[in-house]
């Protein structure tokens, strides 16, 4: 049964856009792959704050950079994502390292604040950048295009290609997470200073493990550019780096599904609340939608004092 | 499920905790939203007594002299009292300080109610200066952010001279940063760029505090 999971979720993810055009509901094929996204970006944030024990509250910068890179690509004239998304990665891997180079030699609070001091520096650099649109964000005619008679533009094939970064971002974390490299990271989670003594590059590590998650939101953020055909300095901004803070928390700090399950939880909570009026609820508070904000604190304050291991965690508390 | 050491176990805490913070944000938001101040915001007048007869300098001094008790008080407090003394030991050694008797779990829900308390006494200063409305805490909350990181996190000293340091840099750069950019580049770059570094300033100055002194200017003892 365990084993099976993954592969039936992947077969009901498959499905899905099937069942969609049957009901004509493409609203929530473009929902679906929005949380996809944001699942990669949690995902890649879950490497590094939970299994590395980096708590960066700075992830945002990294989700940014990718969006902004392939969008002033796009706008410059380079259509094709073969170029705009591994440029995107690159870009924010790049950033990744300079920032990593200088926040990791900080621990526990001070890692957290100096994260967020580089989030906000890029937050406000983007902000200044006249010629790609300042403080109004930039938006794309169109998607990026992969050729291959696949056209990015419908939601269907959006939706696989965001399905499949996904996929692949959570088999890479699976391995990852399995490998030696994985042990040592969560070694270094567990015990900094035995990791130390044991002879392994601590530093260096640490700093492989945070290039990694900064690749892995770049895609994030090319994607979501992608999606919406629009990106703004609010992509960079901190309040996006808690969101997918937030994300993991919900879904379960360092559980290879919890950044999935976080995005699912978040984003699907919101739009229940603030697209489904439920009468019941109605009935007690009239204009509760329009405070979808006030819903979600109560559902994640719940969740962080009873289930301190998150959704997944609490999935496998009762198995074992 | 392994035996989580201390750090890995403060790391989660904090983690937590913050957590519960951005939850308790969200429903503070949205009921102060809920109270219907969405719009605009009010520029409340000064109260009364702080109309001390210093001309413009008003509110400037009028918030200056109660912040300067409060942080003398605080300092008083933490430094010189037995309540202050058992805050210090037990953020030094928690488990040391239980064993030794103290009701850590009290004592540090009584010291988040003050620091929240202090907080309202610095949002009640604030109100005069700045405008009153939802969102007024979010740009504060990540300043005062960098000012404990840069003098050091527990160090009441270290935040009197952070917040300083801060607030100077801060205003000098926005003041003079576009003037002498001026100087030195064509009038469109400096315009656009001036402004941006400025902003940027604070956060610069933190990330270079943090990289020579990785506790902040005056780590806490212990």
């Amino acid at each position: 049964m365990r084993r099976a999971a993954p592969w039936i979720v992947l077969a009901l993810a498959l499905a899905f856009p099937l069942a969609m055009q049957a009901e004509h509901q493409t609203y929530y094929l473009s929902f679906a792959s929005r949380i996809f996204v944001y699942a990669l970006a949690a995902t890649s944030l879950n490497l590094i704050l939970g299994y590395g024990g980096m708590i960066s509250f700075g992830h945002a910068a990294f989700v940014g950079t990718g969006a902004y890179v392939s969008s002033i690509l796009l706008s410059e004239g380079v259509a094709s994502a073969w170029i705009g998304w591994p440029a995107a990665i690159a870009a924010s891997a790049l950033a990744a390292l300079a920032i990593g180079a200088v926040s990791l030699r900080t621990r526990g609070a001070y890692f957290i604040m100096i994260t967020l001091a580089f989030a906000q520096m890029m937050f406000f650099l983007v902000n200044s950048m006249k010629a790609y649109g300042g403080d109004e964000g930039l938006s794309l005619r169109e998607r990026a295009s992969v050729g291959l008679g696949v056209d990015l533009g419908s939601d269907v094939a959006f939706y696989y290609t965001a399905l499949a970064a996904l996929a692949a971002g959570l088999y890479g974390l699976h391995r990852l997470a399995h490998s030696r490299f994985g042990r040592v990271i969560q070694a270094i989670r567990e015990n900094e200073e035995r990791a130390e003594a044991i002879g392994f590059p601590v530093y260096r590590h640490k700093l492989a493990c945070f290039v990694i998650a900064g690749a892995a939101a770049g895609l994030a953020g090319a994607l979501l550019a992608s999606h919406g055909k629009y990106v703004n300095p609010n992509v960079l901004h901190w309040t996006h780096s808690g969101t997918l803070m937030v994300m993991v928390i919900l879904g379960g700090v360092g559980q290879l599904w919890g950044g999935v399950i976080g995005a699912a939880g978040l984003l699907g909570l919101e739009d229940l609340i603030a697209n489904h009026r439920m009468e019941w609820l109605a009935a007690m508070f009239p204009n509760y939608q329009q405070h979808a904000s006030l819903g979600v604190g109560i559902v994640l304050l719940a969740i962080v004092l009873f289930a301190p291991q998150g959704i997944a965690g609490l999935a496998r508390g009762r198995r074992a | 499920m392994p035996v989580a050491d201390s750090t890995t176990e403060t790391a989660g805490q904090a983690l937590r905790f913050g957590a519960a913070g951005f939850a308790i944000l969200g429903i503070v938001v949205a009921a102060l939203g809920v109270m219907r101040w969405q719009s605009g915001g009010d520029r409340l007048p000064a109260p009364i007594w702080w109309g001390i007869g210093f001309g413009i300098a008003i509110p400037l001094a009028a918030s200056l002299l109660p912040g300067a008790v409060v942080a003398a008080l605080l300092y008083l407090l933490v430094a010189r009292t037995r309540i202050g003394m058992l805050v210090r030991a037990g953020a030094s050694n928690r488990e040391m300080a239980l064993a030794m008797g103290v009701n850590i779990r009290w004592l540090f829900t009584l010291l988040f109610g003050v620091g929240a308390g202090l907080c309202a006494v610095a949002g009640a200063l604030l109100g005069p200066l700045l405008a009153v409305q939802v969102g007024m805490g979010e740009n504060i909350l990540i300043l005062a952010f960098v000012v404990i990181v840069i003098g050091g996190i527990g160090s009441i000293r270290g935040a009197l001279v952070g917040s300083l340091v801060v607030g100077i840099a801060d205003t000098i750069g926005r003041a003079f940063l576009p003037i002498l950019f001026g100087l030195f580049f064509q009038p469109r770059v400096a315009s656009a760029a001036g402004p941006a570094i400025a902003s940027v300033l604070v956060y610069l100055l933190m990330a270079v505090v943090l990289y020579f002194k990785p506790q902040g200017l005056f780590p806490a003892r212990g």
